[in-house]
């Protein structure tokens, strides 16, 4: 079995792929190619056997696992009665966390709002093990609205959680008390007072950090550093894996051992706590996967039986793997077992390094060239500055912060006034490197779009990565071929989008507010009309939440980057409401903006004056434009039809951008927010308009897309942008009937999410991320 | 699974999980300690003879034989692929006359890729033993050598009288020794023009190599070569 279980653990992969993804057919066939390879590279028809018998049975489990996550609950129950799961997350005037069903594996997401400031304390003392029932509205969580996009609702389902709760205090029942728990919910208990404790004791810059490098918990960091850590390729640093766990467990066993215990006791000690420090430090895939590979090592010393790394870390793949198959699908599970297992078989790389600082720089650039197609392929971006930074900021972490984290949380018990000199000094290195990390990220931190690259992609860079790696073992020259190609394809990928020859235009689905992007093929321009943008209501300081939405940074940027998109030649805001500005925030700091078209009338409101400078600021140029401006990129033509030169229209909406345009003879109608008066003008001045595609005014507003101006266009479709179950009740129903009696094809973002209209070879295709 | 042992040292294989030894199709032959012990022969060495010299160029020995009547420009080059030293002599003499036949196997890749480096298009030819030595030993240690190479090799020559063992004489001996040993088989055709590589197990002064190739010039070849697996 020496060395073989790594052909098992290749065999669990594709097993668990084949029974969860929906490839189903490609995984199988891969299989068997790479079963395949493998048995004819081990010149061994038992290895075939072997593979298709550990692949079948993983699938069968995998298959089985997946069955039972099913729900008992529908959604007629009001009241649902459990354990509390986790530690409760507090943000502003909510409250969210699971719930552990009795007598099922299911658990329930309970997001609780508090109308009353004083009610907050109650859920405060809320803990892991707490027996509650509460009384709510049930709903199934959200799936992804857009496309390229995070799914929520599978993210949910991956952890066993298949209903969401709404309770508001006060209004609905709810009642909790403390229960006795099993030593689990103790553990979790502990944790929750650990994270409790840091924040009542940590200076507030160094709480975040603390809390991710000593329990694993990341929500206490402020959103900007977060951002800045995950975009720069350093986020891997706030995850509890084998530095920290050999930090823990060499201090224990030195420690035992110095007070005299005999490493066999010690060995058997670290096996009992380290599981305990695992469930501590949160229990993310990295610190199981790291705390899994170090209880082998102890078994096989304290057994004293021959372990090889590669057995190791196959091992714990495939016990994490058969514990919760859906793993296999965790960005945080890929990563941590493709840089581990790319260190391990690179040992003998590594020994031809003769010093010490080669050495590390080889770990550094081997983990990032190893990890650079999965980071691709989840986020879509890659930080050119990643290597430099990681090969100045580990040593950091793991030589000074780390261990000052460790030692000022037990100081700290002992003696605040201690404490309170290492504080100062820890903090302020923090502060600094977190503003140098801020820093770097708002000037673009050297950031490449990608885009989201194909499955197929991938595995071309892992068969590439794998012989350059061979070569290099075996210091061929030829390495240098391998580099070239490898290089070469992550070019491919980069340029992709100038060899595409499609046209597309996506009504992005930012909820309430409209968001539409135009793509001409080749990347010959592309266009943004408006952003998006969650209007809020005033609030009270205490109800004010950290994580507000924001569909610029959440959806548009997201969307543009999975195309690849860097540079947006235009940016229309067709008028002043935040609803249409709002994301745009995000889109001119994140993107390279040409020019931004704003209708040429009287600037209305500070807010959108500042966010008019903020654009120009990030590089944007402004251009104010009115009816009879016009552009074109070949045949494609752009013809602005709205407000007048004087933009003398009643309201803010009805001096709306509105473009006409003509893209393979398909003629689209942009229309903003125009309200029925402007509609009244266009019939008027330009008798002659047709739409093929209208965007109907005002997200289905009653005062916009009226029969005269239906009847007039003469649409075959019609794309209402507005949120789900919005609070304004649109699209109206009037507005559905005009259109309905015009014969007009509606389609709707608040019931059908994102509509991609997509033109190659030779008509159009339309999309729907969401189907009713 | 089978066959996973080092083929010198028997100790198991799959220990050393590098990237070669997870995924390349090739199956090594040998541990990473025997392979180390391997010293293959590179550049500089001598052009005509690989021997190791402290610059690419022709060493003492090919200049001799260059300038010496009767043997100048019979042998066009001699690659050998690894340095004879007391670990190799060790290998050989288990090959050879301990009849370990497998052991050749180790050679294999580099036999290959060096035939397709230097020899692209010639004929390998063994260099044969009489009668009396393959009765005693059981095999051609050259001709299972040359089994390796990508292209079949052809017995062309046949020793004539049997020669007291090579090994067994000093330099001068072997020089002075039977002028005429190989000759062409009788059923083989004229070998116009064409380039002859001789396959052998040591290089050590090039004398048998020479000798081997006199009758294949004769015979009308264009040109003949050497390889060998060690350089003494």
């Amino acid at each position: 079995m020496r060395g073989q279980s790594f052909l098992w653990a290749v065999a669990a992969c594709f097993g668990v792929a084949a029974a969860l993804s929906p490839h189903q057919g490609l995984i199988i066939s891969s299989a068997f190619i790479v079963f395949g390879y493998l048995s004819f590279k081990n010149r061994s028809f038992f290895t075939l056997l072997t593979l298709v018998f550990v692949g079948v049975c993983t699938f069968i489990w995998a298959y089985v696992y997946d069955e039972q996550n099913d729900t008992v609950l529908s959604e007629h129950v009001h009241t649902i009665q459990g354990r509390v799961d986790n530690v409760p997350e507090l943000d502003g005037d909510r409250i969210s966390f699971f719930l552990q069903l009795p007598e099922h594996n299911e658990r329930v997401q309970v997001s609780a709002r508090v109308t009353e400031e004083d009610a907050l304390a109650a859920f405060q003392q809320l803990n892991p093990g707490h027996e509650c029932t509460i009384a709510g509205e049930i709903s199934t969580p959200s799936s992804a609205r857009n496309f390229n996009a995070f799914d929520y609702q599978n993210y949910l389902y991956e952890q066993g959680v298949h209903w969401t709760l709404q309770h508001v205090h006060g209004e609905d029942e709810m009642s909790c008390r403390e229960a006795d728990g099993t030593w689990l919910t103790s553990l979790k208990q502990w944790r929750h007072t650990g994270i409790r404790y840091i924040e009542d004791v940590f200076p507030p810059e160094l709480q975040g950090l603390a809390a991710a490098l000593l329990f694993g918990e990341r929500s206490h960091m402020e959103a900007d550093t977060l951002e800045a850590y995950q975009d720069l390729g350093i986020i891997h640093l706030l995850a509890i894996s084998g530095l920290h766990v050999g930090i823990v467990s060499g201090f224990l066993f030195l420690l035992f051992v110095r007070s005299g215990i005999s490493r066999e006791r010690v060995c058997e000690l670290l096996l009992l706590l380290l599981p305990v420090y695992a469930l501590l430090a949160g229990a993310a895939p990295s610190v199981l996967r790291a705390v899994l590979m170090t209880c082998f090592v102890l078994l096989c010393f304290r057994f004293r039986i021959q372990l090889q790394p590669i057995d190791g870390i196959s091992l714990a793949f495939l016990v994490l793997l058969m514990h919760d198959p859906y793993l296999l699908f965790h960005v945080g599970f890929q990563l941590s077992f493709t840089i581990s297992f790319a260190l391990i078989a690179s040992a003998a790389i590594f020994r031809q390094a003769k010093r010490r600082i080669h050495q590390f720089m080889l770990v550094s650039m081997l983990a990032q060239v190893i990890s650079f197609p999965l980071i691709v392929y989840h986020f879509h971006t890659y930080s050119l500055v990643s290597l430099p930074l990681n090969i100045i900021y580990v040593p950091i972490v793991s030589l000074i912060i780390l261990p000052m984290v460790w030692i000022l949380f037990f100081l700290s018990m002992l003696t605040t006034f201690l404490a309170s000199f290492w504080f100062f000094l820890l903090e302020n290195i923090v502060a600094f490197l977190h503003g140098f990390f801020t820093f770097l990220h708002q000037n673009g931190g050297m950031i490449a779009v990608f885009g989201r690259p194909s499955g197929v992609w991938v595995i071309a860079m892992f068969v590439i990565i794998i012989v350059a790696l061979i070569l290099f073992e075996k210091r061929r020259k030829t390495v240098i071929f391998a580099i070239s190609l490898f290089v070469a394809t992550a070019i491919f990928q980069y340029v992709q989008p100038y060899v595409d020859g499609q046209l597309r235009v996506t009504f992005i689905d930012v909820g309430q507010g409209d968001s539409i992007l135009i793509e001409l093929p080749y990347r010959q321009a592309v266009y943004l009309i408006d952003g998006g943008g969650t209007v809020m209501f005033p609030r009270e300081d205490w109800q004010e939440r950290e994580q507000q939405p924001d569909p610029g940074r959440q959806t548009v940027v997201p969307y543009l980057q999975s195309l690849g998109i860097r540079h947006v030649d235009k940016v229309i805001v067709t008028h002043g409401d935040y609803d249409h500005y709002g994301g745009l925030f995000a889109v001119t700091e994140q993107m390279d903006v040409g020019t931004l078209l704003y209708p040429r009338v009287e600037v209305d409101g500070p807010a959108v004056e500042a966010f008019l400078l903020h654009a120009r600021e990030q590089g944007a140029e402004l251009a104010f434009v009115h009816e009879g401006m016009h552009w074109s990129v070949g045949a494609y033509t752009f013809q602005i039809l709205h407000p007048t030169r004087h933009g003398d229209g009643q309201t803010d909406n009805d001096d709306s951008i509105v473009i006409d345009a003509n893209m393979y003879d398909t003629r689209w109608l942009f229309t903003g927010d125009l309200e029925a008066e402007g509609e009244q003008r266009l019939v008027r001045e330009y008798p002659h308009l047709r739409a093929d595609v209208l965007k109907a005014g005002h997200h289905g507003s009653q005062t916009s897309t009226t029969q005269a101006f239906v009847e007039h266009l003469e649409p075959t479709a019609a794309v209402i942008s507005a949120g789900k179950d919005n609070r304004y009740n649109h699209p109206h129903p009037d507005v559905i009937s005009n259109l309905e009696e015009a014969d007009v094809h509606i389609y709707r973002t608040d019931l059908q999410g994102a509509i991609r209209f997509v033109y190659q070879d030779t008509g159009w295709k339309v999309e729907r991320k969401v189907s009713e | 699974m089978r066959h996973d042992r080092c083929l010198q040292c028997l100790s198991p294989l799959n220990t050393n999980a590098g990237w070669e030894a997870l995924f390349s199709w090739k199956k090594p032959m040998l541990c990473d300690e025997c392979q180390e012990k391997l010293r293959p022969l590179t550049a500089p060495w001598c052009v005509h003879c690989s021997r190791p010299l402290p610059v690419t160029e022709s060493c003492g020995d090919c200049e001799r034989w260059a300038k010496t009547k009767n043997w100048s420009g019979l042998l066009t080059r001699n690659v050998s692929l690894f340095l004879y030293d007391e670990h190799l002599q060790e290998v050989l003499s288990a090959y050879k006359y301990r009849g370990d036949v497998e052991l050749a196997k180790m050679f294999a890749d580099s036999l290959k890729q060096t035939y397709r480096k230097y020899f692209k298009k010639s004929i390998p030819v063994p260099i044969p033993l009489s009668e009396e030595r393959l009765q005693e030993r059981g095999f051609n240690q050259a001709a299972a050598l040359a089994e390796y190479l990508p292209v079949a090799y052809k017995p062309l020559l046949m020793r004539r009288v049997d020669e007291a063992k090579q090994s067994k004489r000093s330099r001068h001996g072997r020089l002075r020794g039977h002028v005429r040993p190989f000759a062409v088989r009788e059923d083989v055709k004229s070998l116009t023009g064409q380039h002859i590589l001789l396959i052998d197990d040591i290089y050590t002064t090039g004398t048998t190599l020479r000798k081997a190739a006199i009758p294949l010039l004769h015979h009308g070849a264009g040109q003949v070569s050497a390889l060998t697996v060690a350089r003494s």
